[in-house]
């Protein structure tokens, strides 16, 4: 063997990757042993290959490296969201249903209603009946007490044993409101009875609960007559007050029929001052019959008055009158007023509209100033005077007005 | 992927071994990285078969790999000690100047062509076969894998001619 043959066969890898037959081994040994140029080449040969790995020992100690952040990165993310996961689950255990149950427990019959309808028609039916079978026999207990009207607490008693039996074992809210079914009817039952007093043969009152459902308009007959105290409406500043509709789109409402336009949605109002003379007009003060009008008050002004509301093209609406129900003053005065009265479009177009109810008795007096004028869907307006607590029903395609509700 | 699963995994089992047979965590993670190497140098030669559970095959390279490295350090230290002796000896001088060498064929490595570098890198240290090399890289046969391979070599040579003189002039 000979440095030729040696670098030709590539002896030196091989007799460093053990890849040399035990022959040729001991040959390249022999040879090697004497070759001072083989050992130097063996020893070039060697680190040669000791650099290649230990270069790539590196490349893959980094590759490693960052194979371990890679997926240790990944883990931590998928870790924050199953921790986040099981925190949302605890804050739902823990606040979520414990608050649930505390609204259910918290919530009104009204709001219990929304949430669960056919539960609660089922019990204001029953309840209803029950109220029902207790009015009955509270009114005729009250017709006794009429006849003896020196026994009330006798009355009480009986209106108290006039209720069965089995339902005293109610809950407290039910029988809360069995109670106040009682007081309503006991009220109603002493304006009976004032009015009997007064020579008149009035229907009692409607309770509070039975005419406030706004959600469903019951139209009053409007022979059905009512006493109310008028009371003045402000006339010290001579004025009246303007609502404006504020359109949420002005071009879009005026490109529509106004009834339409109007009725879509409901529009937000705001209450500006006014000045407005006899005729309704906004604009035209009559600065002049002002102080004359705080004098006589308002029976005159009211009297020579046609009530008007007047929807403008910009959307503004104009009410004159405020009414109030007051069983004292109208116990005082023996006014009555109706309740529900017809109501005439005078005039109508793709603008405006303007309808005209007449008021046949004089208003004395009216200190309240809040009004609301409400569009409802269908072309239905809600007229809501909050002091007087009523809400008249306009129906703009029937031509009619009837009330709706009274606190 | 693979690896860093791998170093995951047992990085446990290593770390106990080597933190408890006197090294540290810097040293379980190199040992560890090196036992993956040598599993990974096996699996890519042709050749292993798995004739146990993974992990027990794992700490046993470990372990000889500490045990290696914990001879070496000791020769180091004996040798650092000899070193100060008046008489010295000129093998840790030997293992400075072999290093020095080591990185010379790493730098002359990185001045090489990308597949150059490419087939050294998997017959040397991959320990790859020339076919195998070949089906890798898409040569035609065993043979044009291996005359690249020689051509390859020969260029690394001359580059590290090259350099080499300029760096025994510095030194």
């Amino acid at each position: 063997m000979d440095c030729q043959t040696i670098l030709q066969n590539e002896f030196h890898e091989k007799y460093l990757s053990e890849q040399l037959s035990e022959e040729e081994r001991s040959e390249y040994v022999r040879h090697l042993n004497q070759c001072k140029s083989c050992q130097k080449q063996l020893e070039d040969q060697r680190l040669f290959i000791a650099g290649i790995r230990a270069m790539g020992r590196e490349q893959m100690k980094a590759e490693i490296r960052m194979q371990v952040k890679e997926q240790r990165v990944g883990k931590t993310e998928s870790f924050d969201w199953t921790r986040l996961a099981k925190i949302a689950a605890v804050l739902f255990m823990f606040v979520m249903i414990p608050g649930v149950f505390y609204y259910y427990q918290k919530t009104d019959s009204a709001s219990l209603r929304l949430l669960a309808p056919e539960v609660e028609d089922t019990r204001t039916a029953t309840e209803d009946e029950a109220a029902t079978s207790a009015e009955a026999d509270q009114t005729e207990q009250v017709d006794k007490l009429t006849q003896e009207p020196t026994k009330p607490q006798t009355t009480e008693s009986t209106v108290s044993g006039a209720v069965p039996s089995s339902e005293k074992s109610e809950t407290p809210k039910r029988q809360q409101k069995m109670q106040e079914s009682e007081e309503a009817v006991t009220v109603s039952a002493e304006s009976q009875k004032t009015a009997n007093e007064m020579g008149k043969s009035e229907p009692p009152k409607a309770s509070a609960a039975a005419g406030s459902e706004l959600s469903k308009p019951a139209s009053t007959p409007s022979s059905e007559k009512k006493d109310y105290t008028i009371k003045q409406y402000r006339p010290s500043q001579s004025s009246l007050y303007e609502m404006a509709v504020t359109p949420e789109d002005q071009g879009q409402m005026d490109s529509r029929p106004l009834n339409k336009a109007v009725s879509d949605e409901q529009k937000h109002l705001q209450l500006k001052k006014a000045p407005l003379d006899h005729s309704g007009k906004a604009g035209t003060t009559d600065a002049k019959n002002s102080g004359e009008r705080e004098q006589e008050g308002f029976d005159a002004f009211v009297s020579m008055f046609a009530q008007r509301l007047h929807f403008t093209s910009d959307g503004r609406a104009i009410i004159v009158y405020i009414i109030e129900p007051a069983e004292k003053q109208a116990k005082r005065d023996g006014r009555e007023f109706p309740q529900s009265f017809p109501v005439r479009i005078t005039r109508r177009d793709s603008s405006s509209l303007e309808m005209v109810w007449q008021l046949d008795l004089p208003l004395v007096k009216m200190d309240t100033d809040e009004v609301g004028v409400e569009m409802l869907p269908d072309q239905i307006m809600r007229v809501v005077f909050e002091d007087a607590q009523v809400s008249y029903r306009v129906d703009l395609k029937a031509d009619s007005t009837s009330a709706i509700s009274e606190k | 992927m693979v690896l860093g699963e791998l170093f995951i995994r047992y990085e446990k089992l290593v770390c106990t071994y080597v933190t408890s047979h006197g090294g540290t965590d810097s040293d379980a993670e190199d040992i560890l990285q090196e036992t993956i190497i040598v599993l990974w140098q096996k699996v890519c030669s042709g050749d292993f078969e798995l004739t146990s559970k993974l992990s027990t095959y794992l700490l046993a390279v470990a372990k000889n790999k500490w045990m290696a490295e914990m001879r070496k350090r000791s020769k180091i230290e004996a040798e650092e000690l000899a070193a100060d002796t008046p008489d010295g000896n000129p093998s840790s001088l030997d293992g400075v100047i072999e290093g020095e060498r080591v990185e010379q064929v790493q730098r002359a490595l990185n001045r090489l062509k990308p597949l150059c570098k490419q087939v050294l890198m998997l017959f040397y240290f991959e320990e790859r076969s020339l076919l195998d090399i070949a089906r890798t890289l898409g040569f035609a046969n065993a043979d044009v894998a291996k005359s690249k391979k020689y051509q390859c070599k020969k260029a690394l040579e001359n580059l590290l001619r090259k350099h080499m003189p300029e760096r025994e002039r510095r030194t």
